[in-house]
């Protein structure tokens, strides 16, 4: 309803064919009004009028000295060296049969290529063998608590150790050091224990097991006091 | 005058002689150490996996109660001890066993000990050196495993030690 109207693009594509070399009427129009204007700014810039002729005649010699197309033979010439200069495979791509000019000169490029890369390898080993290896700072080097430089870490053997306590589970893994248990139990027999008094967290008293079995005393799992086994 | 004059001697001497008398009670010879060892083993009913230094203890304790068929060592721990001493070593799930020796090691050889064991009373006993006395106690684990006890004495001669060391 109140909408703007959309505004027309001030360049528009030029047309192809008939219609584009035939200037319509609005582009008339336009030259007039280009004309027009050009002679308005004639009249207030007298000084450049000479110029005027300069320039008009430059753009006729620019008209009549147009370069000319290159010829087919031309383009197949130029279009076989690139495909040989691409590789086979875009040889075998192309529809262009390279000739031999072409080929000497791609085996002459693939030559040059490779005695590029041996060349940057061959600086690149020598770089890595002759330049001197930064080495770390002796300020911060790691140094072991009452050892002198090239010593070796001393350790221990199972004699030098005493493992007070560790986890069943652990003894397997010990490396150096003999575990607090390191063969089977040998219990008591009779005659090796005199169970002088025993009792349960009530005050029960609890007797040591009797019989030929090895002595030992096993607490009831009834959590009842007064129970005496 | 003379009495009078060595009666200081003979004070000193007496309050010597009460002195080291604790330190002289039979069995307390000084050269000889003790250690105590504590194997804690967890038995279950629900499996029959045995570690094989467990294998006699298994054998003894299944003689009392065969639903145990599984024995593991927890954890073994040694400490050594003087005469007087009361020591606690940690158990499973933080409880603790106390171990005290009352008396050392005298011409028989033996050790007297007292050991607290959990959910369990005082238990005083002599033991010969060198072997393990199992306590089945009443305690069980979360896992419904149940704590034994191997309470082990052994006896070191320092000076048969050293000469040993030294040759």
């Amino acid at each position: 309803m109140n909408q703007d109207p959309i505004p027309q693009p001030e360049f528009q594509k030029p047309e192809s064919g008939q219609e584009a070399q035939e200037p319509s009427h609005a582009g008339l129009d336009h030259l007039k009004n280009d004309r027009e204007e050009l002679a308005a700014w004639l009249n207030k810039h007298p000084e450049e009028a000479s110029h005027l002729e300069d320039l008009q005649a430059l753009v006729s010699l620019c008209r009549q000295s147009e370069p000319s197309q290159p010829s087919d033979e031309t383009w197949d010439h130029v279009l076989g060296g690139v495909i040989a200069g691409i590789g086979p495979s875009a040889a075998s791509v192309g529809h262009a049969n390279p000739v031999s000019g072409s080929r000497t000169l791609s085996y002459f490029e693939r030559g040059l290529r490779s005695s590029l890369m041996g060349a940057a390898a061959a600086a690149a080993f020598l770089l890595a063998v002759l330049l001197p290896h930064e080495k770390p700072p002796t300020g911060i080097e790691p140094e072991i608590p009452f050892l002198g430089r090239g010593e070796t870490l001393p350790i221990v053997d199972a004699s030098d150790v005493d493992l007070m306590s560790m986890e069943g589970d652990d003894t397997r893994l010990l490396v150096v050091g003999i575990p607090p248990v390191n063969a089977p139990l040998v219990l008591v027999g009779h005659g090796d224990i005199t169970l002088l008094s025993a009792a349960d967290e009530y005050g029960t008293r609890v007797q040591m097991s009797s019989g030929p079995d090895a002595p030992m005393i096993v607490a009831p799992l009834s959590k009842q006091p007064g129970r005496e086994r | 005058m003379s009495l009078t004059r060595s009666f200081p001697r003979i004070l000193v001497a007496m309050v010597a002689l009460i002195a080291c008398a604790p330190a002289c009670r039979a069995g307390d010879d000084p050269s000889i150490t003790i250690r105590v060892c504590v194997v804690e083993v967890l038995a279950t009913s629900q499996n029959k996996n045995v570690d094989e230094k467990l294998e006699c203890l298994a054998k003894e304790v299944q003689k009392k109660d065969p639903s145990l068929t599984g024995f593991r060592l927890k954890h073994c721990a040694h400490q050594e001890l003087a005469v007087g001493d009361k020591v606690k070593f940690p158990l499973v799930e933080g409880e603790v066993v106390e171990v005290s020796i009352q008396r050392g090691p005298g011409k028989n050889d033996r050790v007297q000990l007292t050991v607290k064991p959990p959910t369990m009373g005082k238990i005083v006993y002599d033991s010969c050196c060198g072997k393990y006395f199992p306590i089945v106690t009443r305690y069980e684990t979360k896992d419904k495993e149940r704590l034994i006890l191997a309470i082990g004495v052994h006896c070191c001669d320092k000076e048969k030690e050293k000469k040993a060391h030294q040759k």
